[in-house]
């Protein structure tokens, strides 16, 4: 046998390692990445069956303040019906009333007792005073979760 | 020194193991979300389902009119599953309310009744105080656990006090 002969297959070898350590490194980095969205979207699904809030005011008697010509400040109390803590700012939660969307700066999140808080846990009312001007009627609101949950309330304006 | 086959065995013993890795981790992350919303999709069930078992009925209400006030008494009856008043919330005329008994005096709304829960066809007792002795319309809404909500509208009309409605609410999805 020639002296080529075990250098080849030694070549050959290592060559059939390093093929099969990629592949099987790719399938791995592949199936974490698989595995990690499969997890994400698991926990998010769970995440939205679980949290739920209500709007727990009188319809018929929104709490208003504020000076003519306005705006004025209208508050809405969220209750924490679900099963996990909810996050409870302007950056987790849209808030639009009457299809508009109310930015961010004209929302105050607090407890009932004016605190500012940052989230509610479970059975906890939260505060959402909305500032703008509504005319008299009926107006909904609705207000986005931070998972996409909906909830919606028809009110009404003396 | 190698011979071929030993080569291909090596590398299918290395192939066949990451696919052994692929497959358990791919089924525990599948297995762990699986739980995870099962767990979850049975949270939202029962919610549904207490919702749709949960009711308060006003079966009575008494007054007291005094020189410039009046406290009303709202007694209701749980209709449905058991439920617990600690975690009640009010709303009257529009504000939010204390309903616990051992809160803190900020308003003039309490449960007279501390129980833990409140067993089908039990009564609590309401306490609405210093109610200024005029016309106007009042309303409390009693919220429990899940969102549901009973309303009570009531007013003295000069001599006596009159409940002039009732009504029922329960939170529904919205797509």
């Amino acid at each position: 046998m020639s002296a080529g002969g075990p250098a080849s297959e030694l070549i050959m070898f290592i060559v059939a390692i390093i093929v099969a350590g990629s592949v099987a490194g790719t399938l791995a980095y592949v199936t974490n990445e698989i595995a990690g969205g499969i997890r994400v979207r698991g926990e998010s699904l769970a995440d939205n069956l679980k949290s739920d809030v209500a709007i727990i005011n009188d319809p018929e008697n929104i709490p208003v303040s504020g000076t003519d010509p306005g705006p004025y400040n209208y508050t809405f109390y969220i209750k924490n019906v679900g099963k996990e803590r909810i996050t409870f700012s302007s950056d987790a939660l849209q808030v639009f009333i009457d299809g508009n969307v109310i930015p961010p700066s004209n929302l105050t999140f607090t407890d009932v007792n004016n605190n500012p808080i940052s989230s509610l846990d479970l059975y906890e009312v939260g505060k959402i005073v909305v500032t703008t001007t509504l005319s008299s009627g009926s107006h909904k609101l609705v207000v986005v979760l931070e998972n996409g949950k909906v909830r919606s309330f028809v009110f009404r304006i003396l | 020194m190698f011979p071929m086959g030993f080569s291909v065995s090596a590398s299918a013993v290395i192939l066949f193991t990451s696919i052994l890795l692929v497959a358990s981790n791919l089924y525990l992350a599948w297995e762990n979300s699986y739980v995870q919303i099962k767990d979850a999709e049975e949270d939202w069930y029962d919610l549904k389902i207490f919702r749709m078992n949960t009711r308060l009925n006003l079966t009575s209400y008494s007054y007291v009119v005094g020189a410039d006030h009046y406290n009303l008494t709202l007694t209701v009856e749980n209709k449905g599953n058991t439920l617990n008043p600690n975690y009640w919330t009010g709303i009257y005329d529009g504000n939010y309310v204390a309903l616990s008994n051992t809160a803190t005096a900020d308003d003039n709304v309490e449960l007279l009744s501390s129980v833990e829960y409140l067993l089908p066809s039990e009564n609590i007792p309401i306490k609405v105080a210093s109610i200024p002795l005029n016309t106007h319309q009042h309303t409390l809404w009693v919220f429990v656990e899940n969102g549901c909500g009973l309303g009570v509208k009531w007013h003295y009309n000069g001599s006596i006090v009159i409940v002039d409605g009732t009504s029922w609410i329960c939170p529904t999805e919205v797509s």
